[in-house]
Order: structure tokens, then sequence, then C-alpha cells
């Protein structure tokens, strides 16, 4: 085809593209798949029956604070790697604070647990709320990703990632409204292994999913 | 660096092109179909330069891939931010159309005669040279190997390279600059690692 009727096809299909088209295209994606997600968590798990009285404590909103903090990140860096651009990725490093930060208080509560009795350790195995939470995280994942593909990502594999890391944040902070447990060591371990298994996870099917 | 520092660098006749660029786009993006072709037909000898730079010779191929940027400019417009330059965006999506014809090229490279074909092209002697390039630069800080490899290497113009790389013309000569005569100096002692 000669180049300029292409151009002149093109022209004829010049729709306008609202403003914030991008953020909106994003947020109906990512608000999609959470609303499916928080429907399998209700009718799947059910929502913890003293989340009124939890909800008090400091230990519930630190947990919410963890796991969303990740996911915020993670939707900075998908917004970013859903376009196209060669400039360096910005605040990737972030991932990290939260992490650390949670790594001090679990820390802090290994100090405090009697040596001898080991009393107050959890001892549930790891792979008790895992695959919970990766289950969670599907659906919001497909409605974010979907979202991206329509974007013009030029770094796949590392968008993959990012988008894995909202989704799987967000996915474990739905999940804490059904899990009770806030020992600072169980979330350093159960949801943090989740999060990054689905990340991985995502960085794995990127470059599949997101070519264009 | 503000903007206003980069497009004080920049060169006049650049700007000017990313000023009209941008603003074609912008009103194609509210549903000017006159704009929108404007737009269209002020890229495409851009995007004929920038992939006739790298396959130099097979005319087709240039011009398909400068149909598939133009109609994935197209599609994908939803993903430019109104608030930045717009040639960073469009080179983006060509630099991506181009990896993806290389990987599709390397994917369809007939098995029969391939050694001779890599052989007669030199590719050899060529692929040796762009490795030792690459350790070379990777001596470098990153910015000034980028530099090199963007200016002298891809074969970019320095105002290009300043506009993808977001830092100001001068701030790219001088990179180029120093990254070369280290590379020099090291070379004439023979200590580069």
């Amino acid at each position: 085809m000669d180049t300029d009727a292409l151009i002149e096809a093109l022209a004829r299909d010049a729709k306008p593209v609202p403003r914030r088209s991008f953020e909106r295209r994003m947020a109906a994606g990512l608000s999609l798949g959470a609303s499916f997600a928080f429907l399998m968590l209700v009718t799947g798990l059910g929502i913890q029956h003293d989340l009124l009285t939890a909800a008090v404590t400091p230990g519930f909103w630190g947990k919410a604070a963890y796991t969303s903090s990740l996911a915020m990140i993670g939707l900075l860096l998908s917004a970013q790697l859903a376009r196209p651009s060669t400039r360096r990725l910005r605040g990737a490093w972030l991932v990290a604070a939260p992490i650390a930060l949670l790594a001090v208080f679990a820390a802090a509560e290994l100090a405090g647990i009697d040596p001898n009795t080991r009393s107050g350790l959890v001892r549930e195995p790891l792979w008790t709320c895992v695959p919970l939470i990766l289950a969670l995280a599907v659906p919001i994942f497909i409605g974010l990703a979907g979202a991206i593909r329509q974007m013009a990502p030029t770094m796949l594999r590392a968008a993959g990632a990012a988008a894995g890391l909202a989704t799987s944040g967000l996915a474990a902070t739905l999940y804490g409204l059904y899990c009770q447990q806030l020992s600072a060591t169980y979330i350093l371990t159960r949801y943090t292994l989740a999060i990054a298994l689905f990340s991985a996870l995502g960085a794995l099917i990127g470059p599949r999913l997101f070519r264009w | 660096m503000t903007i206003a520092t980069q497009a004080e660098t920049r060169s006049a006749r650049s700007r000017s092109t990313e000023m009209e660029l941008k603003s074609r786009m912008l009103e194609g993006l509210d549903g000017d179909g006159r704009s929108h072709a404007a737009l269209l037909r002020a890229a495409t000898p851009l995007l004929r330069s920038f992939f006739g730079r790298r396959l130099h010779d097979d005319v087709s191929e240039i011009e398909d891939l400068v149909q598939e940027t133009l109609i994935a400019l197209h599609t994908r417009r939803g993903s430019f931010d109104r608030e930045r330059a717009f040639t960073p965006w469009l080179f983006s999506i060509a630099r991506h159309k181009l990896v993806d014809h290389f990987r599709r090229a390397v994917r369809h490279q007939p098995i029969d005669g391939l050694e001779d074909i890599l052989v007669t092209e030199g590719f050899e002697q060529s692929s040796n040279a762009a490795m030792d390039v690459d350790r070379l630069l990777q001596t470098l800080p990153a910015k000034q190997a980028r530099a090199i490899r963007e200016t002298k290497i891809h074969g970019l113009s320095v105002a290009d390279v300043a506009a993808r790389v977001g830092i100001s013309v001068s701030d790219v000569k001088v990179s180029v600059h120093r990254g070369l005569k280290a590379l020099s100096g090291c070379l004439a002692t023979e200590r580069c690692r």
C-alpha cells in the first residue's frame, strides 16, 4: 500500500482521544479486576467476622499500609512502563523501602519472643496464604494488563513485573481483610513471597503478553 | 535540568520541528483529521531517514517499517503524554519497531547457505568488532557510553540524542568528547579494564 494512501486512511479515522484517557483506562482495568477479586474474596473466603474490632488495631493498618504501598509503587512503575520511553525508570528503588521497614518490625518481634518456649511464633507453613493471594491477583492482573496492552510499552519484561507487583500488592491488601494474622514476621515472609512470585510471573509472561 | 534550558540549547531548527509536530499531535488528539494527516505526513521523512540510516539498502523494508510505525503512531496515540515532547515518543516507537524487525529477521534467516552469507558479509569481523566496542564502552560511565553509542555507532544527531536522553546538546557533546578521550587514553596505555 502506498504511504500517502495509508496516511489518508488513518487521518479519516482520527477520532478524538479524551484527555486523561491513559489514566482512565488504567484505572478502569484495575478497578474492574479488583472488584472481581473482592467478589471472589467475599464469596469464597469471607471477610474476617471481627473486622470492625480489628480495624482499630495498629497492626491491621500496618499490614494494609505495607501491601498497599507495594501496590502503589507497582502502579507508579506500570504507568511509566506502559508508555514508550528510553528514559531511565524512576522510583524502582522505592520497592525496597516498605520491605526494609517491615523487616525492622519483624526483627523487633523476633527479639521479643522467648527463645526457650518460642511461644508467639507463628508456625503455619509458608504456603498457607501464598496461593490465595496469587489467586486473588489473577483477575486484577488481567484487568491492568488489558489496559497496558492498549498502550505502547517498550520494556516488556519490566512492564510485566511492574504490573505483577501492582496487582499482587492490591490482592494482598484485599487478602488482609480475610487473614487475621498480624505478626510482622508472618507478613514479611508470606505476603512478600506471594508478591515476589507474582511479580516474577509478570516478568516471565510480559514479553509475550505485551508484544506489539 | 528544566525543559526551558533544554529548549534553549537545542538547535533552533529541531525546536521548531518539535513544536510544530507537537501542536499537530495535540490537535489530532482533539479529533482534527487534517492536523492528524499533516502530522503523519511530517513524520514520514523523519522515519524514512531514521530507518534509512539503519537499513542502508533495502528500500521496500524501510517503507514497510515507516508504514508500520505510522500505524502504531495512530493506533497507540492514547499513550502519548500531552505534557511531554513529541519527538522522543515518536522515535521510541520507531526504535521499538526496528528492534522487532531485527528480531523477526533473525528468526526467519534461512539455514541453507547461512555460513556463506555470514562469511561473505564479514559477519565475524564485524561482530567481533562490535563486541570489542561494547566491552570498551562498558568501562566508561553510563552517560558517556550512551552518548558515544547513539551518536557514533547508531548515527543519531547530537540534537536527537539530547532530546531522547533529556539532557542538553552541550552535555551530549561534552560526554562524547570526554568518553573518546578516556578511551584513547586507556587504549594507548593498554589498561582498559
